[in-house]
């Protein structure tokens, strides 16, 4: 019978354990690629001369050995950082180093791809390179001298001057580190179809807050959805409109730190505008994507779409300048006690990228850097977006390129993302909470308490 | 004699000791270094900061694990009730029918074959608003306002509990339907004989017959049901807010997301224990169910 007793706690112990067993053997989640490195190695190693031939023709520094660099990397496959560095990898094989290669992991999904890095790095096997964010996270992987100091590497390759100062200073610690690199320059904007703008007799782009609610009125009135919506992340800029035009970046510093509080007067008033602008989103926004929100606002199904300089390509001509039906417009303003102006708004460099400090001790992968930097700023011109630093030729660059280039070189100060700068727990309910503002779920109020409980427990 | 005495008792756990020890590297060791963990702060980096059962007070304090476990708990009656029912009825059906019955067969099994992203965007696609599904669509055509079923709270767990049970009717189909076919001729022709009509032909000859089968179903569905994941994180990710979340998936969020791994290992004990707690109450009415019958 004992026996008995002791088998059947050992079975069903067993049972309790393919809990732990299920999670490791799920299917790779929605958005991952992988990119074999033996494409971009094979292609390359049958057509590259002698090592050191090529080293010496080039005239860059090389090892000559073989040496791969492992990168998981928040982006598309096909995303323009993708396209330019697959191209210098090529370039660096043929004219440097044939002997090089990187394999590539491209995870789109942001959430899938932190659990991915998070993972590695709580088993000790961070990959060379990887994407992310400054966040509560990330200062534990910096605080225990696993991230390499990008401001030291880009100042021992002589190229720290020649980035933006947004570019450079936003993937930057609290004490002014420059913890990562940046990929372009971005500067975020509404985005908006000016058809339907007319058909709704809009003659002028909003100012203020109210006028963008007046403006979702009218569009709504005419018949069509104001707002084009996707991704929690992309609610949370809502979030911070208000609080960064009435407090700067104060507000949301103290929320993190838990000096302020969700329910404070700023909290409770930015959580009434997402419940206010919600309405204007097209239903069932939770589950749509970019991709084809951005065509619906291109074919007129949606008024406006608020996103980022790294549309540029979607939303242009084959010659680089705007759509015809397209225009964009800066963030409004309070207009009243606006502690900044409309040229201060969300910029940033895009996801950063960390190097881990192991491999910053690597020869060949700073020989790879210097090559890299030495192009990367104008190829992302050539393919149509905005570089992190100065391109040795701005003639190639397009009217509007040139012209957002000119507005991100004199940004000096920006909007920092919500989800980045609150602890990753706190963040978590923060993306989940919000979109209930919107659905009507939960009242300002209700958000605002949620949020402080979630704050009081994750904040040590 | 007494050697081969030995040899008797020693043989089977020779045979038996490689699988042994193997289930106890992977399956017995994880779980008591779980339990372990449970007791512990821990992000993945750095050292490990002795808790004590801090980790446990601090989830059943905190808001959204409450609400999943509430979620679970209707997924589990839902899902249990859905799988039981349809794929009881469904296995009663196809062992009425004759003709196409093996292809009818393969058809309900098939979603269990599908792996859960295909279904779940499938069904993402069907139900979408803009642009628009299958779903609301129909909902259009006859005369009714499309529902964002995924966006709302009111549906996005019943869509879940649906879509979860979807996926693995076919299987409970398929072993209700082995259980009725073994059962011998001569006990349903007696039950003819003696005047059975189809409604009591299954009440009291062949469902009472298969009650240890039925028992055993419930076992496997109440377990599977509360440790579901896979639909709810890919079709919904838990929302909209909490809506669809469930233990696992707030588990796995807890861990991988918010990298406490020490809450998240708490919140697979009680997991485990919640499922030994429902599966014994299961068979405990289980047993009772078949000496009754």
């Amino acid at each position: 019978m004992k026996k008995r007793k002791v088998s059947s706690i050992l079975l069903s112990l067993a049972l309790a354990a393919s809990l732990f067993t299920g999670c490791g053997g799920a299917e790779p989640a929605a958005g991952t690629e992988t990119t074999p490195d033996a494409e971009v190695e094979t292609a390359e190693t049958e057509t590259a001369p002698d090592t050191e031939a090529a080293a010496g023709d080039s005239g860059y520094k090389t090892t000559g050995e073989a040496y791969e660099i492992h990168y998981i990397a928040r982006s598309n496959e096909d995303g323009t950082q993708m396209q330019a560095l697959y191209k210098i990898i090529d370039m660096y094989q043929k004219q440097v180093n044939p002997n090089f290669s990187m394999n590539i992991e491209c995870i789109s999904d942001q959430q899938t791809h932190n659990q991915k890095i998070r993972t590695l790095a709580a088993s000790d096997e961070l990959p060379d390179w990887w994407s992310g964010d400054v966040d509560s996270f990330f200062y534990e992987l910096w605080n225990a001298g696993m991230v390499a100091n990008m401001g030291d590497i880009f100042k021992e390759l002589g190229i720290y001057d020649n980035f933006y100062w947004c570019a450079l200073n936003y993937p930057s610690t609290a004490d002014g580190e420059i913890a990562g690199m940046s990929w372009n320059a971005q500067g975020e904007y509404f985005w908006y179809n000016k058809d339907v703008f007319e058909a709704a007799g809009i003659e002028k782009t909003p100012e203020t807050f109210d006028e963008l609610l007046e403006i979702c009125q009218k569009i709504q009135d005419s018949g069509t959805t104001p707002i084009g919506m996707e991704g929690q992340w992309r609610l949370l800029r809502y979030l911070a409109f208000i609080p960064w035009r009435l407090s700067g970046n104060d507000y949301i510093d103290k929320l993190a730190a838990g000096e302020a509080k969700y329910s404070d007067e700023l909290g409770i008033q930015t959580a009434q505008f997402i419940a206010d602008i919600g309405q204007y989103f097209q239903e069932g926004w939770t589950t749509a994507d970019s991709s084809t929100v951005m065509e619906q606002l291109k074919d007129g199904q949606f008024g406006m779409y608020y996103s980022g300089t790294w549309e540029l390509p979607i939303f242009s001509d084959e010659n680089g300048e705007l759509l015809d039906n397209i225009g964009m417009f800066q963030l409004p303003l309070t207009g009243e006690g606006d502690v900044n102006g409309f040229a201060d708004s969300f910029s940033n460099g895009g996801a950063p990228m960390f190097i881990s400090s192991e491999a910053a001790k690597e020869e060949e992968m700073m020989n790879f850097l210097a090559f890299f930097w030495d192009h990367y700023n104008d190829l992302c011109l050539e393919l149509g977006y905005l570089p992190p630093g100065q391109p040795s030729n701005i003639d190639i660059a397009t009217d509007l390129q040139k012209e957002l280039i000119e507005d991100f070189a004199g940004v000096t100060s920006y909007a920092k993302c919500w989800d980045v700068v609150v602890d990753v727990a706190t963040s978590e309910v923060l993306l989940s909470e919000t979109p209930n503002l919107t659905l009507g779920n939960l009242t300002p109020e209700e958000w605002a308490a949620r949020l402080d409980e979630a704050a009081a427990m994750n904040i040590e | 004699m007494k050697n081969q005495k030995l040899k008797k008792r020693i043989m089977p756990w020779l045979f038996l000791a490689p699988a042994l020890l193997v289930y106890c590297a992977v399956v017995i060791f994880p779980i008591i270094q779980s339990i372990g963990f449970s007791f512990y702060d821990y992000s993945g980096i750095g050292a490990m900061k002795f808790s004590g059962i801090n980790n446990y007070l601090k989830i059943f304090k905190n808001s959204s694990f409450r609400i999943a476990i509430r979620n679970n708990i209707w997924l589990m009656l839902g899902g249990t009730c859905i799988q039981m029912i349809v794929g009881l009825g469904l296995a009663i059906i196809l062992s009425n029918i004759r003709r196409f019955a093996s292809t009818l067969r393969v058809v309900y099994f098939v979603p269990c074959i599908i792996s859960s992203m295909a279904i779940c965007q499938i069904f993402a696609k069907m139900f979408s608003i803009t642009p628009e599904g299958v779903i609301p669509g129909i909902m259009k055509l006859f005369g009714m306002t499309p529902i964002a079923f995924l966006s709302d709270v009111k549906w996005a767990l019943a869509i879940v509990i649906i879509l979860d049970s979807y996926k693995f009717i076919g299987m409970h189909m398929i072993i209700f339907y082995t259980a009725l076919m073994d059962i011998d001729e001569s006990v349903v022709d007696a039950a003819i004989i003696d005047g059975c009509g189809l409604w009591k032909m299954y009440t009291k000859v062949k469902i009472p017959m298969i009650i240890n089968i039925i028992v055993a179903e419930l076992v496997i569905l109440v377990n599977g049901t509360l440790k579901a994941f896979d639909v709810s994180y890919i079709l919904t990710g838990g929302g909209p807010g909490t809506a669809t979340e469930l233990v696992a998936t707030y588990m796995y969020k807890t861990a991988f997301t918010m990298t406490k791994y020490g809450q998240a290992s708490a919140m697979a004990v009680f997991l485990a224990v919640e499922s030994l707690l429902a599966v014994g109450i299961v068979r405990l009415v289980g047993n009772k169910l078949q000496q009754k019958y």
